[in-house]
């Protein structure tokens, strides 16, 4: 059955250039950042007026140039407990994406696994915190290892929640693909069923990473001689309120900096996934 | 008819099904979906299957995949009924490419699977991407590709994996109509050099007697084989057939037989 050899059909598309942001939505995502940095430029000039008019005592509300004065003058106090915070948040961060992962990758793969322990986990998160804290404390002592249990307590739940759902949201025509190519279960699980689940690790991992900080901080308000939570706790009462202020402020920019951090992690790791978001993006505008 | 039914060349069928029954049972009513159904298909032969719309096509490739087994009857593949799983190619209308991979790294999933280092796999994955017109865009993940494209990367795929059956379960049916024209001669053209069996479901008359050797008719559910149509027309074919009369005969005849099942489908009363 001898034949021509035809060349395939091939509408010639544009060569596959990888996909950047244009200059279209580049303009937009900066005067997005030009709005937000102006509404906080606003509360702060508005802050900052209302005490001058007022002549609100600074123990009381410390006007932000107070709080700012504060923070460079403490800088090495500050520095101290927020190394002491930063190490609970991120310790206790990785024991929860640890056993979140091994979880979810159970509770996933086999039913009855599921059925024995998801209602655990769910049930887990229905305990205040706040009690449990204060017993951790008669448990395992007055040291690091309490803090890292409560940051890890609230992590885990959205880390085992969203990769489940990942690896559950498995499009079964592809499962059955994988089949028919001869994968054992263990393939699909590998090739298939883990890459579809990252974008939702990543998602749990956000908000994760965001109640690892305040964890913290609760475990040090419960009973702690360091770290940014017991500076706030201590300073209160001494009417050192532009040191307490100092560190929420040092707090938050914790939390946001991790965040970016894990954002920017994202975008490294799974450079498909936004490539293709945006692109989505792009054709729905 | 008035063509000569060319004498079968093949002694064993590559694809031989028997008896095939289908029930599905759902909130204790049983819907029979395929009732009794042989089919064959030689070493090389191109079948097609066409029929109404839940006729339970489907559910055959289904089962000849091995994902579903049927309920009364068997399946053999170049004489052997066991572990169809893994020894059929299987090409569903969704591309089914897998986001995070490249072009080359979808292609030779199969060849992954069966422990053929990534390295090699690549290698012979390279040697075809002109064949599929993939070239200059082995690198690119599948989301920049156009429909057509993603297509053939899910044939390269396929073609990869080295079964000797490929079942194609309506591989065009998402693309446009020139498109779906221009890949219907190229898959021709792939299925002489590479020589498979291939067993083609689809809704599309002319895209049938275009490629097929065979076209079996389906009736409406359950699904029962109504008639086999052998397609004479001469090989190699290009696409200024479809207007000529013999070709125009076989569409009619079987457009005929289509149109008496999706009457009766229609009056059926759904069970």
């Amino acid at each position: 059955m001898a034949m021509t050899q035809r060349e395939p059909p091939s509408p010639t598309p544009s060569p596959a250039a990888p996909v950047g942001p244009n200059k279209h939505t580049r303009v937009r995502s900066l005067r997005g950042w030009a709005g937000s940095a102006l509404v906080v430029a606003a509360v702060i000039g508005a802050w900052q007026g209302v005490v001058a008019l007022f002549d609100i005592p600074a123990w009381k509300l410390p006007a932000p140039s107070a709080i700012g004065a504060e923070l460079v003058a403490s800088r090495a106090l500050f520095l101290r407990h927020a190394w002491v915070t930063l190490q609970e948040v991120l310790l206790g961060f990785g024991v929860a994406l640890a056993l979140g992962v091994i979880l979810a990758g159970l509770i996933a793969s086999f039913p009855t696994f599921q059925r024995a322990v998801y209602p655990f986990v769910i049930a887990s998160q229905t305990v205040p915190i706040i009690v449990i804290a204060p017993l951790l404390l008669i448990w395992v002592g007055y040291g690091l290892a309490p803090k890292i249990i409560v940051v890890a307590l609230i992590a885990f739940f959205p880390i085992v929640v969203n990769t489940v759902d990942g690896l559950r949201g498995v499009d079964a025509d592809m499962v059955n693909m994988m089949r028919t190519l001869g994968a054992s279960r263990r393939q699909v699980f590998v090739k298939v069923q883990i890459p579809t689940a990252l974008p939702f690790l990543f998602s749990g991992v956000k908000v994760a990473i965001t109640f690892s900080v305040i964890g913290a901080v609760i475990g040090e308000w419960v009973g702690a001689s360091a770290g940014l939570g017991y500076l706030t706790r201590v300073s209160v009462p001494l009417f050192l309120t532009a040191r307490s202020f100092g560190a929420v402020v040092i707090l938050s920019a914790m939390g946001v900096s991790l965040f970016l951090a894990v954002a920017l992690l994202e975008r490294l790791l799974l450079p498909w996934y936004h490539t293709e978001r945006r692109q989505r993006a792009l054709e729905r505008s | 008819m008035g063509y000569v039914v060319e004498p079968q060349t093949h002694t064993q069928p590559m694809l031989r099904v028997a008896g095939i029954s289908k029930d599905f049972v759902s909130g204790g009513q049983v819907l029979s979906v395929l009732n009794d159904v042989d089919f064959e298909a030689g070493r090389g032969e191109f079948v097609s299957i066409i029929g109404p719309s839940g006729c339970g096509k489907s559910t055959l490739l289904n089962i000849i995949a091995g994902l579903d087994d049927p309920s009364q009857g068997s399946v053999e593949i170049d004489g052997s009924g066991l572990h169809r799983l893994g020894r059929v190619a299987y090409m569903h209308q969704k591309d089914l490419l897998l986001p995070w991979r490249t072009v080359l790294d979808n292609a030779i999933l199969g060849l992954e699977v069966q422990g053929v280092p990534r390295s090699r796999a690549r290698e012979r994955a390279l040697a075809l991407t002109e064949r599929f017109g993939l070239k200059g865009f082995e690198h690119a993940y599948p989301f920049s590709l156009s429909g057509g494209m993603r297509q053939r990367v899910a044939f390269l795929r396929t073609i990869l994996s080295e079964r000797d059956v490929i079942l194609l379960d309506e591989p065009f049916g998402a693309l446009d109509a020139l498109t779906r024209g221009h890949m219907q001669e190229w898959l021709l053209d792939l299925w002489s050099s590479f020589g498979k069996t291939i067993v083609l479901v689809t809704h599309d008359v002319d895209e049938a007697v275009f490629v097929s050797d065979r076209i079996y008719v389906f009736t409406a559910r359950p699904g029962r084989v109504k008639t086999v149509v052998p397609v004479t027309l001469p090989r190699p074919r290009g696409y200024e057939m479809v207007t000529q009369a013999p070709f125009i005969a076989l569409k009619a005849e079987l457009l005929a037989s289509l149109r008496e099942e999706s009457v009766r489908a229609q009056d059926a009363p759904w069970q």
